[in-house]
C-alpha cells in the first residue's frame, strides 16, 4: 500500500463546533448542515489529507474509530430519559458512526465501500488490514484510512484505561488519515507490513528480523510503559524514538496521528510503530517515508 | 485462494435457539411478535417486536447477564458445530458486527444516573472493541479483533472481510458475530422516524408500511478446511457505499445494482448462476422500491426466485448478516429456501413478486442482499454446490 497524502489534525477539545465548520471550509466547499462534532472531526482530517489532490471516484473509504460519535447518543439518550420525548430524527440518524463515513464518502463524491471499524486500542491498525486485504484482493486501487475519536474527559476512566496519571499527556480531539494507493509513482512512501503478535518475544524476533534499509525511528502506542520502551529501544537498533504523545497529545485512534505525522515530518525513514492492546497483543506497522 | 466453508453455526432469535426447531417454523411459516408499549411523551400505543423468548431484564445487572448469556450461549454452540478443537479455536480471528454494540446497558446505565449528569458517554464510555474483547477473552481466542459498525451491513460486512482474510492467507480462520439486543434508542428512534410497522410484516407488498424490529444472535465459523462436503462456502460479494443520502438509497437502485453486479463478477458468475436470492427486505415502502429496482437492473430478464425472510424473525438490524445467512443455509439443507410471509398483493409501482411459498431446492448458489443506512449495500454469495 503507497502512501500518497497524509494528514495529521488534532486540536484542544472543541466546546463549539462552529469554529471547526469554519475551519473545514479553507478545505472544501462541501455543504454540511446536520452535521455532528465527530462527523466534522471525520471531514476535516480527510480533507486535508486529500486537499488539492484528485481522487478516484471509486475511493474506500475506512474509519477507525474507538468511541465513534459519543456526542449525538448523549443528546438521544437526553431526549429520551430526561426530556422523555421522541428522539430528534437527525440525532437518532447521527448516533450510526457510520454517518461519518457516509459524510466522508459523500463529500469526496466517492462510492467505493465505506467501512467503520473498531478494536479496543489497535482500530486503525486493524482499518489498515481491512484496506489491505482489499487492495490484495484487488478489489481497490485507492483508499482513504483515517482514525478519527473525539477527546477523553473522564480522568477515572483514562488512569483506569491506561494507568498513567490523567495529566500525563495532554488530551485533544483527532482525526489522522492516509491517503493510500495500489501504485507507487509519486507516493511519500509506504505501509510495509503490518503484524500481530501475542508475546512480546515473537514481536521482537519478528522487528529485529525486518528488512530495513533506511534508518529506523521507533514510536510506541500509549499502553507500552517507560520500562519497556527502553527495552524495545535496547533491542531494536533506531536513530531515533519519536514521542508524538508528549509532543502533541493523545485521542483514542492516536496511532493514525503517529504514523501521518511520521510521513509528514521525515524522510528516508523507516517507522517501526509498536502498539498493545489491553489483552497483551502486540500490533507492529512498518512504515517506510521515501 | 483459499475456500472459506461455513462449518459451524449458532443461532438466537425470537423463533428460539434450536436450530431444528427454527427451520421446522421457519417451513411452516411462523411469525410471532410481542406487542410493546411506547412509554414515552405520555402516549399510549403499541408497536410489534421480534423478541428472544422468555428473559428478565429489567435492572442492569440482569440485563448485562442476559445479553452476555445469549452471545456466548450462541457463540459456543457455532464453536460445538464447527468441531474445531480449543488449539484450533486459539488463533481463530473475531469479527463482531452490531449497531446498537452495548447501547442496551449503557442506556439502563443513563437511565438510572442522575437528572443534571451530562457527558456520561465521554466519561463512561468502554469504547466499541470492548464487547468483541470479552468474547475473545472467554472463548480464547488469540487472533485479531474486528467491530464493525456499518449499520444493517454489519455483520454481512464482517463475513466478506473475514472471507477476504482467510482467501488471502492473512487469517486461517474466524469466529464472526452478528448481535443486537432491543435497545430503546434503536426502538424509538426508528419510531420517531415513522418506520415501524403497526401491523403484520409485509416486505414488498402493496399495503407495506414499514419495519418490524428484532432481536437476536448469529454466529458461524469459517475455515479453510471443510467438516463435511455438505457445508456451504463463502464465495465472494461486493459493498459500496450509495452516497445518495443517509438514509435511503437512490430509487433507481443504480448502486445497489452495481454492488450485485460485482459480486456477481467476483464470483465470475453471471445472472443465471444464481439459484435464489434472499432480498435484504426491510418493508419500508421506499426502500423496498429502491432494492428491487436494483434488483431489475442487475438481473434484467433472469431475475431469480427472491424472498424476504424478515417477517419470521424481524429486522435484527446490523446482527442480520450473519443471523439470515443461518436461516437460509440451514433451510436449504433441509430441502427448502423460505418463502415470504406476509406477502400479498403486487405493489403495481415495481411489480415486485418474492415467493410465497417454499420453493424445493437442496442445492445452488444463493445471494445475500443487505442495505443500510449510510449509503451501505452488501451483497454476497453463498453455495452448497459440488
Amino acid at each position: 500500500m503507497y502512501v500518497h497524502g497524509a494528514s495529521a489534525f488534532i486540536c484542544e477539545p472543541v466546546d463549539d463546533i462552529n469554529r471547526l465548520k469554519d475551519d473545514l471550509k479553507q478545505y472544501t466547499d462541501f455543504f454540511f448542515r446536520r452535521v455532528n462534532k465527530f462527523i466534522l472531526l471525520s471531514l476535516m482530517g480527510v480533507h486535508q489529507c486529500i486537499y488539492g489532490k484528485s481522487i478516484s471516484g471509486s475511493s474506500a473509504v475506512y474509519l477507525a474509530t474507538e468511541n465513534g460519535n459519543l456526542g449525538d447518543t448523549e443528546n438521544v439518550l437526553h431526549q429520551l430519559y430526561r426530556e422523555n420525548s421522541f428522539p430528534k430524527p437527525f440525532n437518532f440518524i447521527n448516533t450510526m458512526s457510520n454517518t461519518a463515513s457516509f459524510y466522508v464518502a459523500q463529500s469526496l463524491k466517492t462510492r467505493g465501500r465505506s467501512i467503520t471499524v473498531s478494536s479496543k486500542n489497535v482500530s486503525f491498525e486493524r482499518g489498515l488490514e481491512l484496506a489491505k486485504v482489499d487492495f490484495e484482493m484487488n478489489h481497490i486501487t485507492e483508499a482513504l484510512v483515517g482514525g478519527v475519536d473525539e477527546a477523553v474527559f473522564s480522568r477515572d476512566h483514562f488512569m483506569k484505561k491506561y494507568e498513567k496519571a490523567y495529566h500525563a499527556v495532554k488530551l485533544v480531539e483527532g482525526s489522522s488519515w492516509l491517503y493510500l494507493a495500489a501504485h507507487r509513482d509519486g507516493a511519500l512512501g509506504e505501509i510495509a507490513d503490518i503484524k500481530t503478535f501475542n508475546s512480546r518475544d515473537d514481536a521482537v524476533r519478528w522487528v529485529t528480523s525486518a528488512p530495513v534499509s533506511d534508518p529506523i525511528v521507533l514510536s510506541f502506542g500509549i499502553l507500552i510503559p517507560p520500562s519497556e520502551k527502553e527495552i524495545w529501544k535496547k533491542e531494536c537498533a533506531h536513530e531515533e524514538e519519536f514521542d508524538y504523545l508528549t509532543e502533541h497529545g493523545y485521542y483514542d485512534t492516536v496511532a493514525s496521528f503517529a504514523v501521518s505525522k511520521f510521513f509528514e515530518r521525515y524522510t528516508r525513514k523507516v517507522l517501526i510503530y509498536i502498539n498493545k492492546n489491553i489483552q497483551g497483543q502486540y500490533v507492529i506497522l512498518i512504515c517506510v517515508r521515501y | 485462494m483459499e475456500h472459506v466453508y461455513i462449518r459451524g453455526r449458532g443461532i438466537t432469535c425470537s423463533l428460539g435457539s434450536d436450530v431444528e426447531d427454527i427451520i421446522a417454523r421457519v417451513k411452516n411459516k411462523e411469525c410471532k411478535t410481542v406487542d410493546l408499549p411506547i412509554r414515552i411523551a405520555s402516549l399510549s400505543y403499541t408497536r410489534p417486536y421480534y423478541r428472544i423468548p422468555g428473559s428478565d431484564r429489567e435492572s442492569l445487572s440482569d440485563l448485562e447477564k442476559y445479553f452476555y448469556q445469549v452471545l456466548f450461549d450462541t457463540v459456543y454452540r457455532a464453536i460445538e458445530d464447527s468441531g474445531l478443537t480449543g488449539k484450533e479455536i486459539e488463533n481463530c480471528a473475531l469479527f463482531f458486527g452490531s449497531t446498537s454494540i452495548d447501547m442496551p446497558m449503557f442506556e439502563k446505565t443513563y437511565k438510572n444516573l442522575e437528572k443534571n449528569s451530562t457527558k456520561i458517554l465521554s466519561y463512561e464510555s468502554p469504547g466499541y472493541g470492548k464487547i468483541a474483547g470479552i468474547v475473545a477473552e472467554r472463548f480464547n481466542v488469540n487472533g485479531p479483533c474486528y467491530t464493525f459498525t456499518t449499520a444493517c451491513t454489519s455483520s454481512a460486512n464482517c463475513l466478506l472481510y473475514a472471507s477476504s482474510m482467510i482467501k488471502t492467507g492473512q487469517i486461517e480462520r474466524a469466529i464472526v458475530i452478528g448481535y443486537d439486543l432491543f435497545n430503546e434508542l434503536g426502538f424509538y428512534g426508528f419510531e420517531s422516524l415513522k418506520l415501524i410497522e403497526p401491523g403484520a410484516y409485509k416486505p414488498f407488498d402493496k399495503n407495506r408500511i414499514g419495519i418490524i424490529m428484532g432481536e437476536g444472535c448469529g454466529a458461524v465459523v469459517l475455515d479453510k478446511l471443510s467438516k463435511s462436503k455438505h457445508d456451504f462456502r463463502i464465495l465472494a460479494g461486493s459493498n459500496a457505499c450509495d452516497t445518495f443520502n443517509v438514509t435511503t438509497h437512490n430509487s433507481q437502485g443504480d448502486d445497489i445494482a452495481q454492488v450485485i453486479t460485482d459480486a456477481l463478477r467476483n464470483c465470475n458468475f453471471s445472472v443465471k448462476d444464481i439459484d435464489a436470492v434472499k432480498a435484504h427486505a426491510t418493508g419500508s415502502p421506499v426502500n423496498d422500491v429502491t432494492e428491487y429496482n436494483g434488483m431489475k437492473l442487475a438481473f434484467g430478464d433472469a431475475m431469480p426466485p427472491f424472498n424476504g425472510i424478515k417477517p419470521y424473525i424481524g429486522h435484527t438490524v446490523g446482527a442480520c448478516g450473519v443471523i439470515e445467512l443461518i436461516i437460509i443455509i440451514e433451510s436449504v439443507s433441509r430441502g427448502f429456501f423460505p418463502s415470504t410471509p406476509g406477502f400479498e398483493s403486487v405493489d403495481d409501482e415495481i411489480d415486485a413478486r418474492p415467493i410465497t411459498e417454499n420453493l424445493a431446492i437442496r442445492e445452488g448458489n444463493f445471494m445475500l442482499n443487505f442495505f443500510g443506512f449510510g449509503g451501505n449495500c452488501t451483497s454476497y454469495i453463498v453455495s452448497n454446490k459440488e
